[in-house]
């Protein structure tokens, strides 16, 4: 059952397939996989706190185009946020909630080709990477 | 940089998704898992998009930075 909305959280909803995408990216165990099972039960027992969330950029200067999606670092809590997760919001039955659209590393690790968290939403909104 | 060359839907009962075909920067092609569109997740949530003026009305006080 899902979380009555708030004044501080958002009721959240994860699809499984487009979760596992993102998540999957990391090996069973890994501390990438930890953080984002551990965000998605929080989020989706108790949901998302708004003081967390930021306006995604209409166009990032890294190519991405999200205007109305909304991101929250990860994980909550530590001293770097090296993950994100980006939801965009939906209203259901009148009522507000925030749909998940992608998680994954906030910048490339230098060498590394995986797309960012705001590249895979990009994806999810336009069919391709920016 | 990764070229997204296409974006393709397998039936296979072991590769079953939407994958988007990549071509690396070494030129090899990879097929990398994408899962459901934006429009697909919102219909699959029950809901429906805000507007302009909703977004503005709930969520036009969010800070953001210049990240993405």
């Amino acid at each position: 059952m899902r979380p009555q909305p708030s004044e501080d959280r958002l009721p959240a909803v994860f699809d499984d397939e487009a979760f596992e995408s993102d998540a999957g990216r990391y090996g069973p165990g890994s501390r990438a996989r930890r953080i984002a099972d551990r965000a998605r039960r929080d989020f989706a027992l108790h949901g998302v706190p708004r003081v967390l969330l930021m306006a995604c950029q209409a166009e990032g200067r890294d190519g991405t185009r999200l205007a109305g999606a909304y991101k929250l670092y990860l994980p909550i809590g530590a001293e770097t946020h090296s993950f994100g997760m980006v939801f965009v919001p939906a209203l259901e039955s009148g009522a507000l909630i925030v749909v998940y659209l992608a998680f994954g590393v906030r910048h490339q690790p230098f060498g590394s080709r995986a797309p960012t968290v705001y590249a895979l939403a990009h994806r999810r909104r336009h069919g391709r990477l920016p | 940089m990764i070229a997204c060359v296409q974006i393709i839907t397998l039936n296979e009962p072991e590769l079953k998704g939407t994958y988007a075909v990549e071509r690396q920067a070494d030129g090899r092609i990879v097929l990398d898992p994408v899962g459901p569109s934006e429009d697909e997740l919102i219909a699959r949530s029950g809901g429906r998009r805000l507007t302009a003026d909703e977004l503005e009305r709930e969520f036009g006080d969010l800070p953001s930075d210049d990240e993405g």
